[in-house]
Formats: C-alpha cells, sequence, structure tokens
C-alpha cells in the first residue's frame, strides 16, 4: 500500500522531474503530447504548402521532395496518434484525474507510473532522433505496410525505420503499464462508497479504454518484432519469396488499428460526459445506457479490422462479415450521441469554452462518424478507399477527438491543475479560430477524394484530371495556417493564466465529481480527509436544494 | 493448497510430459497430434489452476485472462481464410 | 494534510483481488496476447506449409524434452518457496528460490547449447521461414526466462530480510507464466510438427 510522504520536503527533482505523483505524471505526459503536437502541425503545415504550391520552397523549411514528403506525412501521422492523442487523452488525463475522480491518493503502482513515464520520453527521443539519421525518418506511411517496409533498400530508409519501430514498441509498453496502474486503481483504491455505479463515466471510459488497448496491441507488438527482423536480419515472415505473407500484417496492424481509435475516442468521450452535464446543468440522461452502449462497442471493436482491408485482397466473403459488423458498431455510439442531445435537450446552458469545444467536439465527430458509413460499404470503399476522402473522413473523427476533446478537457480542469482559471475571451477565439479553420481544411478534401484524388502522393499536379481543382488544396493549406496560427491565442493564454489568470477556488464550475473536492491544485495525496461518496456524480439542478447541485461528497442532510 | 498437492501435480505434469513424448513416437496421426495438444492444454491448466491459484482466484480474473485467449482466437479465425488458404488470391501465393 | 485520516486500513471500498497480485494478472494479460499472437502467426503460417515438417524434424527433441521438465522443475520449486514465505519460513524460502535460478539457468544453458548447434548445422534464423519462427519463439521465451529471472533474484534479497515476503507469490505467477508458454511451444516447435 502507498504511504504519502508528507511532511518533509521533496526537493524541485523529485517533485517536478522524477516524481511518482500521478498528477506530475499526467502533467509530464501531457506537456511533452502538446509539444509533439508542435511538431506534427509543422509537418501538416509543410506538407500541405507542398501540395497547394507544388515543387516551390516552403517558408521556414525549404524544398520539399519526395522523400521528405512521404516521411512528413508518415512522421505526422504517427506523431498525432501514438504521440499526441493517446499521452494526452489516455495516460495523461487518465493519470490525472481517475485517482482524484474515485478518491484515492495515488495510483496503486507509483513507480510503475514513473517507468511508464520515462520510458515514454525515451520513445518520444527515438522518434524526433528518427529525423536525423542517415536516410531520414520512416517514410513508408504510419501503417508500416510490408513488403515495402520489410527491407531497407525498398525504401531507401535505413535507421529510420527501425528506430521508428523501437520508438513504437517503447510507446506500447509505456501506455500499457500505465493502463495497468488505471485499471488497478479502478478496482482497489476507489474511495468509501465509490461504487462501480457510481463512478463518474470518464472513469469508466478510462478502463474501457486502456483494456482494448491491452488485448488488441499484443499481436501487433509481436509482428512489430517480425517486422523488425526482417529489417535487421533479412528473415522473410512479410516478404513473399521467403515464404511470409505481407496481408498477415495487415491483419496484425488492423487488429489493433482499429480498436486503437476507440481508445483514443473513449477518453475524449469520457471528458465530455463530465463537461457536458456540468455547462448543461443537468444529469447525464442514460447513465448506465452508456456504460452498456461503452461494452458493446469494446467487445464489437474486436471484430471490424478487416474493414481497412477491402482492397487488398482479403476473402470476398468475409469482407461482407466486417462490412456488417462495421456498420453495427455505429449503433452504441449513436446511442452514446443520443445521450449527450438528451442531456443538452432544455437545458440552460452555460457558453463556456470548455462546453464550446465540447459541443464543437460532438458535431464534428458525427460528420467522421457519418461518413464511416460509406466507407464501411465494400462497394462504395473500392472506390473511396486511399482517397482523400478517406483522409477527410478520419481527420473528422481524430482531429475532434484529439483537440477539441483535448482542449474542452484542459479549460475544464485547468483550474484545478493550476489553480487559476484561462481567460474565456481569448477562449472564445481560440475556439473561434480552430471550428472554423478545421472545417474550411478538411471540406474540400472530401470532395477532392471524390473527384478521384489518391491519399499519400507527392505531387497532384502531376495527374491532369487533379489539376482542375488545385484551387482546393490552396484553400486548405490557408486553412491550415490559419489553424496554426490560431493557436498562439491558446498557448497565450495557458501560460499566461497559469501566472496571472482569476484565481480559481475549489469548485469553480459548481461540479460534482471527488476532484472539486480538493484544493486547486490538489496537494501531494490529494485530499485533506478521506472522502466518502453518498451519490451518483450527475445531480444537477436538484429540485429540492438551493443549490442547484449535489457533490457526491456531501453527507445527506438530515431530513425534518 | 499444501505441499502434498504441489508435490502430487508436479509427478502428474511429468507423467504428462512422457504421454506426449509417446504420443509423438507413436505414430502421425491426426489423433495423434489432437491428444499431444490435450496434453498441452491439460498440464497448462495444472499449473494456472494449482500453482497458480486460479482455482482459488475471484471469477473476473478468470474472465480477464479468458478474454485475451478469446482475442487470439478470434484473431486466428478470421485470418484463417486470408492467411491458410489464401482464397481468392494468386494460386501459389 | 493528515496522514492518520487517510493511511487507515478502511479508506477504500475493500479491494478485490490483493494489489501487487492483481497488477501481476494484468501484466499476464497483456503478456498473453503479445506471446498467442507470435504462436497465431505460426499456427496459420505452419497450416499453409505443410512442408516445414521437413526442416521441424531437426529441431533437437531430446533437449527438448529435458528444459520442458527441467521447467516444471522449476515451477515446483518457485511455488513450494511461495508456501514456505506463506508460512513465515524466509530461509526455506529463500532456499527454494536459489533452486529456481539455478533451474532456470540450467534452462538458458541447454538453450544455448541447442542454438550453437543447429546454427552450426546451418540451421540459422534466416534459413527459412520454419527456423525464424524457431529462433523468434523460443528467443522471447528465453528473454521472459531472463526477465523472470532477475525479479526472482531481487524479490529472493528481500526475502532475506524478511521484507515483501507476499512478493515471493507475484514473482511465483510470472514465472509459472513462463512456464506455461513453453508447456505450448515444446509441442509446436518440437514434437507437433513431426507429422
Ligand atoms: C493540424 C491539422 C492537420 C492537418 C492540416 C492534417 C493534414 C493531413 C493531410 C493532408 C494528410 C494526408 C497527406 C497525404 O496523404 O499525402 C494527413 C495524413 C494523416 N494525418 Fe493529419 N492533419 C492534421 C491533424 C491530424 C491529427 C490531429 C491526426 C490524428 C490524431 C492526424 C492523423 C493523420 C494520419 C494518421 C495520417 C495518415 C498518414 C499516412 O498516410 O501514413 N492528423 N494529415
Ligand atoms: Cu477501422
Amino acid at each position: 500500500m502507498y504511504h504519502m510522504q508528507t511532511g518533509h520536503a521533496v526537493g524541485f527533482w523529485r517533485k517536478y522531474v522524477f516524481s511518482t505523483d500521478h498528477k506530475v505524471i499526467g502533467l509530464q505526459y501531457m506537456i511533452t503530447g502538446l509539444f509533439m503536437a508542435i511538431l506534427g502541425g509543422f509537418l501538416a503545415y509543410a506538407f500541405r504548402m507542398q501540395l497547394a504550391y507544388p515543387n516551390e520552397a516552403v517558408p521556414l523549411f525549404g524544398q520539399v521532395g519526395p522523400d521528405v514528403y512521404n516521411a512528413m506525412v508518415t512522421m505526422h501521422g504517427t506523431i498525432m496518434l501514438f504521440w499526441v492523442a493517446q499521452p494526452i487523452l489516455v495516460s495523461g488525463f487518465g493519470n490525472y484525474l481517475v485517482p482524484l475522480q474515485l478518491g484515492a491518493e495515488d495510483m496503486c503502482f507509483p513507480r510503475l507510473n514513473m517507468l511508464s513515464y520515462w520510458t515514454f520520453l525515451v520513445s518520444t527521443v527515438l522518434l524526433v532522433a528518427s529525423f536525423f539519421v542517415p536516410g531520414g525518418a520512416m517514410g513508408g506511411g504510419w501503417t508500416g505496410y510490408p513488403p515495402l517496409n520489410a527491407r531497407m533498400d525498398y525504401t531507401g530508409v535505413d535507421w529510420g525505420g527501425t528506430l521508428w519501430i523501437l520508438a513504437l514498441a517503447l510507446e506500447f509498453a509505456a501506455a500499457l503499464m500505465s493502463g495497468i496502474n488505471v485499471l488497478s486503481t479502478t478496482l482497489n483504491m476507489r474511495t468509501k462508497g465509490m461504487t462501480l455505479f457510481r463512478m463518474p463515466l470518464f472513469v469508466w471510459m478510462q478502463n474501457a479504454a486502456n483494456l482494448i488497448f491491452m488485448f488488441s496491441v499484443g499481436p501487433l507488438i509481436a509482428g512489430a518484432l517480425m517486422l523488425l527482423a526482417d529489417r535487421t536480419l533479412q528473415t522473410g515472415f512479410f516478404i513473399p519469396a521467403q515464404g511470409g505473407d505481407p496481408l498477415l500484417w495487415q491483419h496484425l496492424f488492423w487488429f489493433f488499428g482499429h480498436p486503437e481509435v476507440y481508445v483514443l475516442l473513449l477518453p475524449a468521450l469520457g471528458i465530455l460526459t463530465e463537461v457536458i452535464p456540468t455547462f448543461a446543468r443537468k444529469p447525464i440522461f442514460g447513465y448506465r445506457m452508456i456504460v452498456y452502449s461503452v461494452v458493446a462497442a469494446g467487445v464489437l471493436s474486436f471484430i471490424v479490422w478487416a474493414h481497412h482491408q477491402f482492397v487488398s485482397g482479403i476473402n470476398p466473403q468475409l469482407a461482407v462479415a466486417f462490412s456488417l459488423t462495421t456498420i453495427m458498431i455505429s449503433v452504441p455510439f449513436a446511442v452514446i450521441i443520443f445521450s449527450f442531445l438528451a442531456t443538452l435537450w432544455r437545458a440552460s446552458i452555460e457558453y463556456k469554452v470548455a462546453m464550446l469545444f465540447a459541443l464543437g467536439m460532438l458535431a464534428e465527430f458525427l460528420i467522421g462518424g457519418v461518413t464511416g458509413i460509406h466507407l464501411a460499404s465494400t462497394s462504395t470503399d473500392i472506390y473511396l478507399h486511399d482517397t482523400y476522402f478517406v483522409v477527410a473522413h478520419f481527420h473528422y473523427t481524430m482531429f475532434p477527438v484529439t483537440f477539441f476533446g483535448m482542449f474542452a478537457g484542459i479549460y475544464y480542469w485547468f483550474p484545478k491543475m493550476f489553480g487559476r482559471k484561462m481567460n474565456e475571451g481569448l477562449g472564445w477565439i481560440h475556439f473561434l479560430v480552430t471550428f472554423v479553420a478545421f472545417n474550411v481544411i478538411f471540406i474540400p478534401l472530401f470532395a477532392f477524394g471524390l473527384a478521384g484524388h489518391q491519399r499519400r502522393i507527392y505531387d497532384p499536379s502531376l495527374w491532369e484530371n487533379l489539376v482542375p481543382y488545385q484551387h482546393l488544396h490552396v484553400i486548405a493549406t490557408a486553412a491550415t495556417i490559419v489553424l496554426l496560427l490560431g493557436q498562439i491565442p491558446f498557448v497565450f493564454n495557458f501560460f499566461w493564466s497559469m501566472k496571472k489568470g482569476r484565481k480559481a477556488e475549489r469548485n469553480p464550475w459548481k461540479s460534482n465529481t471527488l476532484e472539486w473536492d480538493t484544493p486547486s491544485p490538489p496537494g501531494h495525496g490529494n485530499f485533506e480527509a478521506a472522502p466518502v461518496v453518498y451519490r451518483w456524480p450527475y445531480e444537477y439542478s436538484a429540485p429540492d436544494r438551493e443549490e442547484d447541485y449535489r457533490p457526491q461528497w456531501l453527507a445527506p442532510e438530515a431530513k425534518p | 493448497m499444501n505441499r502434498g498437492t504441489y508435490i502430487k501435480i508436479y509427478f502428474v505434469l511429468l507423467a504428462m510430459v512422457g504421454v506426449s513424448v509417446l504420443l509423438g513416437l507413436a505414430g502421425h496421426t491426426r489423433i495423434a497430434v489432437a491428444g499431444i495438444f490435450a496434453t498441452a492444454l491439460f498440464k497448462a491448466s495444472l499449473v494456472l489452476g494449482y500453482y497458480m491459484h486460479l482455482k482459488a482466484e475471484k471469477n473476473w480474473v478468470k474472465w480477464m485472462l479468458g478474454s485475451g485467449v478469446a482475442c487470439l482466437v478470434i484473431l486466428f479465425v478470421g485470418l484463417v481464410p486470408d492467411i491458410v488458404y489464401v482464397y481468392g488470391r494468386i494460386a501459389g501465393n | 494534510m493528515s496522514t492518520a485520516a487517510t493511511a487507515t486500513l478502511d479508506r477504500y471500498e475493500s479491494p478485490s483481488v490483493a494489489t501487487g497480485r492483481m497488477g501481476m494478472w494484468w501484466v499476464l494479460a497483456s503478456e498473453i496476447v503479445i506471446f498467442g499472437g507470435a504462436v497465431v502467426c505460426y499456427l496459420l503460417y505452419r497450416w499453409h506449409h505443410p512442408e516445414w515438417a521437413e526442416s521441424a524434424v531437426h529441431t533437437n527433441e531430446l533437449i527438448g524434452v529435458i528444459n520442458t521438465v527441467v521447467l516444471l522443475t522449476s515451477s515446483l520449486t518457485i511455488v513450494l518457496a511461495h508456501d514456505a514465505a506463506h508460512h513465515g519460513d524466509a530461509a526455506r524460502a529463500k532456499r527454494l528460490m536459489g533452486f529456481t535460478i539455478l533451474l532456470g539457468l540450467a534452462f538458458l544453458c541447454f538453450k544455448a547449447y541447442e542454438y550453437s548447434h543447429e546454427v552450426a548445422a546451418g540451421f540459422t534464423p534466416v534459413k527459412n521461414l520454419f527456423w525464424s519462427f524457431y529462433y523468434f519463439l523460443t528467443g522471447l521465451h528465453a528473454l521472459h526466462i531472463v526477465a523472470g529471472l532477475i525479479a526472482i533474484a531481487t524479490v529472493m534479497r528481500g526475502v532475506g530480510r524478511r521484507e515483501n515476503m507476499q512478493r515471493v507469490e507475484y514473482v511465483g505467477i510470472y514465472w509459472h507464466f513462463v512456464d506455461v508458454v513453453w508447456i505450448f511451444l515444446f509441442p509446436l516447435l518440437y514434437l507437433a510438427p513431426k507429422f
């Protein structure tokens, strides 16, 4: 059992760097992720410039050649998914909030938690280093398909690809360690009264995400070792000439890859389940329904993977089955979305910035989800596969999840994390610019995909059929620049508010979950006295109380 | 569970090793292969049940480990048509 | 912050499984899908390539059997160590863990002997896919043996000082898992492929 070390002061290094405190580790994950987001965004800027103005030198970057283009797209995808979305949404918010919302002093295994972050940091260093090795960074797509990536000389990328595999393997190991902590803490460190069905939905979502991750990533780790051997030892696990089968890699990859999108989506939905009821001042609609939907989606997520392989030559009968399961999995998510809508129904909504991002995520994700249905159906996918329609589709899912979800979470929990509120005015600007620019980038890309623009091509001007639509690329690139510049108010707001923002009390949004029963920011050990939980976390607009909410920790009033 | 049980289980395990080796020598039949894997499963269940004390463990742990295995079964079954029989792809690949 | 108030025994809802053991079960759940994934790949390929039988006859069945017995014995010693630790007999627990480590090292020695003879006979990891899998699966397993040995040695030092005796059970669970993996690798690579 973990004991808090209070009373004696801990030095700077132990407190902020080699810390075992879940809050510090959560913030370390988030801040590392935010830095990587700058890198991922900069790569997007550079290759979007190349797409809009082929072969002209890109300001701040220089000439983008075909190899550099491939490397940038690959690294952009890899970074955004595994070094931004995953560390921020899963390990970052999960670490910071799960113990707090459960009323625990820390995670079950604080030292394992620290090991998790440092493993992640090593993986980050390896990944960034891979830009600078001879041959450059990995350029074979974030999916790492063989045979292309199974031999160094096929892509001309030497060490880059090998480092990419190693970095991913370490990142997975780090995520597993942090996941084990979340799962164990939820099972064993719920404060008195916190029964499973009184847990905030955020905790449910975090646990579901970590479980899904744990069970789907294993075969890919095995596959990654095999790919590594193919690259370095010249084995033939995925090389047809040596008896191997490239399709095996695709299956292993997507057996993980599809569940992974839910690993990222669920924590973001978890953020919404806290933000939306708070600012709608209404209980969440259908708490148990949401839990059961998450379980159903988790199970289904293991039998949809081959929808990424409809044109890879898989068994056509199997393709039909995967098509059906994929359409089925939209049902539980529709249930969750309707629960949110029902929560918002006739609510008197407080339009705080956190709420704006939450609503923004819902709206954008809906577009992503609906276009997913087109891709789930084999017949349309054969046409749309590997076009910009797909690029637009998955950005309409992953961008809202990653950034809108993350910003909703940051604006909402910032007062808890740093004891001060962020500026709402700057937040509105940040939201409006991000929301508009995001749509202006990706709506044209749907159209471009339908017009037959393939993804992962370096110079669209080489295709005559695409030349008439080149202005769409220019629009999207201009919007990308606006989007990136639109983050400046956020960065400023973030650092300025840390020092100068308005002081936040313990419970600035008048919410019900346990993290709001701690000082802002909470000290080591979190709670001044062990909290006891008396009810579920969504009692807003309680009619019989003066205040319109009733927190989990509040003892029931004595009946007169 | 006490020392006596552990030692008894140990001898059962050794006997099973003998059985599977004998099955390996017996003949090249499907039944022998099935027998070999059945003994492996039996051995594993003994180690899991008695040495790892899974028998006395909470049910959810069994379900949790079982779902890991279930995922593997799904993966295996889903891949048989593509990797083993390569239906729909150029023959001999 | 009052330590006394928060560190009392009934601070939390009653735990479902002892925390350390539960952590180990989660580790094993992650490991099952890693090893299992590798085995699934092997099985699929093996089924698709009946000609691998010709390569498989060259694995050294005798050493396979010996190593199986070695690992099963080490499983017995570690479970007896757990039993001793449970009854507070630190000296005996320590001795039995020492035996386990010796048996683990013996396993590695046999494995090394086997590898060196195979490589000398030309059966290298790149000879063909069967041999790639053979080295991949047994190599991954051997790495887990090494990790297990380090873990056991670490816990053993604590047991000598009568600290954290409950950890004997946790490393034991891990060690048994490594044994279970071998229980499947043995028929997969040594016995059954000969058909
Ligand atoms: C800054 C905003 C972003 C812009 C402007 C952007 C733009 C693009 C474009 C145009 C492509 C396709 C390039 C090509 O196929 O040649 C792409 C690929 C990709 N993006 Fe983004 N993206 C952004 C943010 C994100 C986010 C937030 C994620 C995920 C969390 C993401 C994940 C990916 C992935 C996985 C790929 C595929 C890489 C590959 O083909 O290997 N992107 N991005
Ligand atoms: Cu998918």
